[in-house]
């Protein structure tokens, strides 16, 4: 038997029957999305027994709340010149490479603790055709951002030469290395580090921000679990107007950026759908089949048609929530 | 039999075009923590968090009561170490006991 829910049809194993009209749900969230659509305004006299758990729960634990200052206060302790990089075999410790420089772990000589220092060449960013005030800019906001769940910029320093970040170390690695050495984690695991990233998320959205380019090597976690989403180089701030601009990354690109059509913060919501996927199965839903993977016109023709299949054991809920998070 | 092929090909087809994703009804990123499952695993976290806890205090009072134990067999004045010291304050005491006993 299948759901009576419409976008979801799905094969009904756990029976979740409405009181009202004894319609079959494969789920407690079709089921409320049902309650919600045909019985919330009829004339039920107990109709006021819809209540969503929620209500009757305190705000989630992982909704974190943070600042997202108007001024940037520098710290003299980050001063330059208090750092030491750390070496290894006479060459300094690489954390991470992108497009324009590296990320390098330091240590500051004041407070001894570990930081992590990316710099960027702006002959890179200059040849690449991007502008050194996209980089300024993104480097304002990420600096104005202060979450337990994204990475602290702490100072940043220019010279002719290089942009130079003082950044927080997160010790635990990325994403990304969890799911390719586990090849997909249980549920549970999964969820709490989609929580944690869509609590970061959550926040840039309240301040108007869309980050544009959340994947699992955007998300670093710590020696204690926490997530801490990093990479802000497409963030953009919603108020300059609706986006356009083609960007992201070929598997996690929404339709509306394949189209290129108007998008908004929906953009950043679909991404976490593609996480969610990616953390329990181990590989993105619109991946392409081809041995090198890279096919891009395959990928977008699999994000425009929405073709993915479940194919992991999983709960009805958390399989709702990946097509809520992309379709519904 | 070529012809149903055709026809449920065709109806698949679709079905794939009618479901394209449409921004203006995807979820919000707010709504995901009042969806069923987000609810349904923070409480089973919430209860793993209980659970370790009330584990953690568990052991702490055990500990406590033993330490306790130790200062009634030793009858020494309140000791100056803390829970965690409690095997090298307890070969303490024996050693002491024993000095007592030789004497």
């Amino acid at each position: 038997m299948n759901c009576n829910n419409i976008n979801c049809k799905k094969n009904v194993s756990n029976y979740n029957i409405c009181e009202y009209c004894s319609s079959i749900y494969c789920s407690n969230s079709c089921l409320y999305k049902h309650k919600q659509d045909f019985h919330a305004n009829s004339n039920i006299d107990n109709i006021d027994n819809i209540v969503h758990p929620r209500k009757s729960m305190s705000r989630s634990i992982f909704l974190k709340s943070g600042i997202y200052s108007k001024e940037i206060i520098e710290d003299p302790h980050f001063d330059f010149s208090n750092f030491d990089f750390v070496k290894i075999n006479e060459k300094k410790k690489i954390l991470g490479s992108g497009a324009f420089g590296e990320v390098y772990l330091a240590i500051n000589k004041i407070d001894k603790k570990s930081y992590a220092i990316k710099v960027m060449e702006k002959k890179k960013i200059i040849d690449s055709g991007a502008s050194l005030d996209i980089i300024r800019r993104e480097i304002d906001i990420h600096q104005r951002i202060n979450h337990e769940n994204i990475v602290k910029v702490h100072a940043h320093f220019e010279n002719e030469k290089y942009f130079y970040l003082i950044m927080e170390y997160v010790n635990g690695g990325s994403l990304f290395t969890i799911i390719k050495k586990t090849q997909g984690i249980d549920e549970k695991k999964a969820f709490r580090y989609f929580i944690q990233a869509c609590s970061a998320v959550n926040f840039l959205h309240q301040n108007d921000l869309i980050h544009r380019d959340l994947k699992p090597e955007n998300i670093l976690i710590n020696d204690k679990g926490i997530v801490k989403l990093c990479d802000f180089g497409w963030c953009v701030d919603v108020k300059l107007g609706n986006r356009v601009t083609f960007c992201g990354t070929y598997e996690y690109m929404a339709p509306e950026v394949v189209k290129e059509i108007p998008y908004d913060f929906g953009i950043d919501v679909w991404s976490l759908g593609i996480l969610l996927y990616e953390l329990t199965h181990g590989y993105s839903p619109f991946r392409s089949e081809h041995e090198d993977g890279d096919d891009f016109n395959e990928i977008f023709r699999n994000i425009i048609r929405y073709k993915f299949k479940i194919e992991k054991e999983m709960s009805n809920g958390c399989i709702d929530l990946i097509q809520s998070d992309s379709l519904v | 039999m070529n012809v149903v092929f055709l026809i449920s090909l065709k109806k698949s087809n679709f079905f794939i075009e009618l479901l394209t994703p449409d921004n203006k009804k995807r979820i919000k990123i707010k709504e995901i923590f009042n969806h069923l499952w987000v609810i349904e695993m923070e409480s089973e976290v919430k209860e793993e968090m209980r659970k370790n806890s009330e584990a953690t205090i568990t052991s702490h009072s055990t500990n406590t009561t033993d330490s306790n134990k130790v200062l009634t067999i030793g009858q020494s004045q309140p000791s100056i170490f803390n829970q965690s010291n409690f095997k090298i304050e307890f070969k303490i005491h024996l050693k002491i006991l024993n000095k007592i006993n030789l004497k």
